[in-house]
């Protein structure tokens, strides 16, 4: 027995969670409970499976940065700061700029605990984002310079739907920088529950509720005037008539999606005549 | 018309009866923004249409007056004013501060090579009599250079040394085109200079 | 991808009016692979392995390690693991030495997990020894010898056959009695070892490249400069969609991309296996 420390329980539990059920009594329980989807429910939150949850935007927050944006999502907090045109720190000649990006996840993000530094997720997460973003900016504008996007996720409900946000909130941002684009981009996630069920925009309960080996997640991004996919990744196994069903749904919501971006986007250009 | 506002994607018109402007593009026959701002439309100016001998363009052109300024870019042919950084006998470094007249969020890097520092006599020219370190110069981008500098030239009249300080440390007054003077100590000192107006 | 070649404009141009036109600079068709070449049991020490070859250029070894480990709490406590790495050997291209090197280890890691994890490909639950104490795990290794384009597929290709070539070796388990605790022992004996459960549902990929309006698949080195973008679709023997992942600076029209979903190869272009010794 090590009797110079002081060692905590051998055996640690989850804490309790404080539930109330449907007549108001408080149930303690060591999981939230996990409501998988069925037809003839309604979600967790009350929406219908089509449904994304009402968005929040707003451009030109950070004084210090060219442009910048603050997206949010009922839960999910997404804010982005674009440096640039600046010059190339690496010494490389190239003839269209370089979209560089990162992102991080706040430590307390999750519902488990990230660690500081950048992990090999947010490092993918990072160079998808860029293959998002590159087809809309106009690279050929700004020769030998660096355009620099940083995304911090300071909430998130839903994993798939925070990378959404991430995307639309750095395209916001850009504009805001007033780099030359030729359209915005916008991003939709959905979840195919089960075999013919398309949840837009699912939340972490419902992504935890469904776990992949009988669901799949598609992630898609688009320029919505000229209907150009920019980015799509799928996990999970589904048939061809379902990519193709979440597919079309995740378009319709982008377009959806477009339409409130320009709304905010216009608005802050009235706020800033009136100051 | 001076009150719409536009978003990067607006189809804006046909380039059949619209010019493309700054913060505009063109794809497949018609104009986009490519900014966001305000739209605003001007006449083809009179007066360059009695300049071209050839028929004038009568298309109106169309483009966005950004809501924000975007730090400037240096390109090839744009006026430059900037700050020598450090001097060598082949070329001296500059910071780039403004292009054009519009400040730059972070500075550029350019360097003027002992070839571009004049138009004549180019053999004899030498980099310590015409720039010293801290000296402020206006100059002109010839080219963008390699990876880490763009490539500036003060081969004119206007262009060169618009304020330096001499070593007794007060600001040096230009005497002629590659000679100042401190109004203090009167002791002359070389700088390639710029017209000074 | 990571790749910086030097190709000029007028070579650029010349393979993508090819496209446009159908031809491409070996002769294939836009949908034709080239040849591969398939080895198994090519590293001994490892429980399978495989290598890939596609024509002359992408090269990929892929080796299996199988090992016993502990099923930590909070993990899910009736299943197995694999972890996945890819690595591009260095010795290949001068550009994939240090940071240009990594981004792409790192994405072919994450998209070879995304392939192999989390749903219905290999059967994880059958891959527990004891609920909540010991489990398989295995280490799917991956070494990039040689690019000539077209990664993703050559790598699952190698992938897939190497979890073919593998095997497990057998457990017996028994009770120790108190508390219903379970003891397991590993059979050394290798006639007994079974092939991993759910290998075959383990999906292939094809790449599609869309370049100058048209999309082809199978892009060798010069050819993947000049595409604009490339759509991954990862199919099961089932013909079930199991991954997608889209890569490249450009975007793929929405009216082509459900066609891109649906293309197939046809069989008479796919040349026959050829084993290495």
């Amino acid at each position: 027995m090590d009797r110079r420390r002081v060692n905590g329980p051998e055996l640690s539990v989850a804490p309790l969670v404080a539930t109330v059920d449907a007549e108001g009594a408080v149930n303690f329980v060591q999981e939230t409970p996990k409501q998988a989807f069925t037809p003839d429910t309604k979600r967790q939150d009350g929406r219908s499976a089509g449904d994304i949850r009402p968005i929040y935007l707003r451009a030109g927050l950070v004084n210090q940065a060219s442009g910048s944006a603050y997206f949010e999502q009922k839960n999910t907090r997404v804010t982005c700061g674009v440096y640039g045109p600046r010059q190339n720190k690496k010494a490389q000649f190239n003839e269209l700029a370089r979209l560089e990006c990162e992102i991080k996840f706040t430590p307390s993000s999750c519902e488990k605990r990230r660690a500081l530094h950048r992990d090999p997720e947010e490092k993918e997460l990072a160079n998808f984002i860029a293959q998002a973003l590159s087809p809309a900016v106009k690279l050929d504008r700004y020769p030998k310079s660096t355009i620099s996007v940083y995304i911090s996720v300071i909430q998130c409900d839903g994993w798939w739907s925070a990378v959404a946000a991430a995307i639309t909130c750095a395209s916001v941002a850009l504009i805001d920088a007033g780099i030359d684009m030729i359209d915005s981009v916008v991003a939709a996630s959905t979840l195919v529950a089960n075999p013919s069920t398309v949840l837009m925009d699912a939340s972490q309960s419902e992504e935890d509720a469904h776990p992949h080996i009988d669901a799949g997640v598609l992630l898609v991004a688009e320029l919505p005037t000229f209907k150009s996919i920019t980015h799509v990744v799928q996990m999970g196994k589904l048939d061809i008539n379902q990519t193709t069903k979440a597919t079309e749904a995740c378009l319709e919501v982008c377009a959806k999606i477009h339409g409130v971006v320009n709304h905010y986007l216009r608005e802050s250009v009235i706020q800033q005549a009136e100051i | 018309m001076s009150t719409t506002i536009v978003t990067p994607g607006l189809r804006l018109g046909k380039t059949s009866d619209l010019q493309a402007g700054p913060g505009t593009y063109i794809r497949d026959g018609f104009i986009y923004a490519s900014t966001l701002g305000t739209l605003k439309q001007f006449a083809t100016p009179a007066a360059a249409a009695a300049e071209d001998e050839t028929d004038p363009d009568p298309r109106p052109t169309l483009f966005v007056a950004p809501r924000k300024e975007l730090s400037s870019v240096p390109q090839v042919g744009s006026t430059v004013i900037g700050k020598v950084l450090r001097i060598n006998t082949r070329f001296a470094s500059v910071a780039i501060m403004m292009v054009d007249s519009r400040p730059c969020k972070e500075d550029y890097l350019g360097v003027i090579r002992i070839q571009d520092v004049r138009a004549t006599e180019k053999d004899n020219v030498q980099i310590y009599k015409s720039f010293r370190p801290g000296d402020i110069v206006r100059a002109q981008v010839i080219s963008l250079g390699d990876a880490r500098s763009y490539y500036l030239s003060t081969a004119q009249n206007e262009l060169g040394v618009i304020l330096a300080q001499s070593l007794a440390g007060e600001t040096l007054v230009p005497v002629s085109w590659e000679t100042m003077q401190c109004p203090k100590t009167h002791a002359i000192e070389y700088r390639k200079c710029a017209k000074p107006y | 991808m990571a790749t910086t070649g030097l190709i000029s404009p007028a070579e650029i141009n010349y393979i993508r009016e090819g496209f446009a036109v159908g031809i491409r600079a070996d002769g294939r068709a836009l949908r034709q692979y080239r040849e591969y070449l398939l080895g198994l049991d090519v590293i001994s020490h490892s429980s399978g392995s495989a290598r890939c070859r596609i024509g002359f250029g992408t090269d990929v070894l892929v080796g299996v390690k199988v090992e016993v480990s502990n099923i930590e709490p909070g993990e899910v406590p009736n299943r197995g693991k694999v972890v996945c790495n890819v690595e591009c050997s260095p010795s290949t291209t001068q550009n994939w030495d240090s940071r240009a090197a990594d981004e792409l280890n790192n994405e072919l890691t994450q998209f070879l997990h995304r392939c192999l994890n989390d749903y219905d490909g290999i059967d994880l639950e059958k891959l527990c020894i004891i609920p909540n104490q010991s489990c398989w795990i295995l280490y799917v290794d991956a070494l990039v010898l040689d690019f000539g384009g077209n990664l993703y597929d050559t790598l699952l290709m190698a992938v897939r056959a190497a979890l073919f070539n593998t095997r497990i070796p057998k457990v017996h388990i028994e009770e120790t009695g108190d508390d219903g605790e379970k003891e397991f022992d590993v059979i050394d004996d290798p006639e007994e070892a079974e092939p991993v459960p759910g290998w075959a549902d383990v999906p292939l990929a094809v790449t599609l490249n869309w370049a100058n309006q048209t999309y082809f698949v199978d892009a060798s080195e010069m050819e993947e400069h000049c595409t604009d973008a490339k759509l991954t679709v990862t199919v099961n023997k089932n013909g079930h969609i199991c991954a997608i992942q889209k890569s490249g600076l450009g975007a793929i029209p929405q009216k082509v991309y459900p066609e891109m979903l649906t293309v197939r190869i046809r069989q008479e272009w796919g040349v026959p296996l050829a084993l290495w010794p």
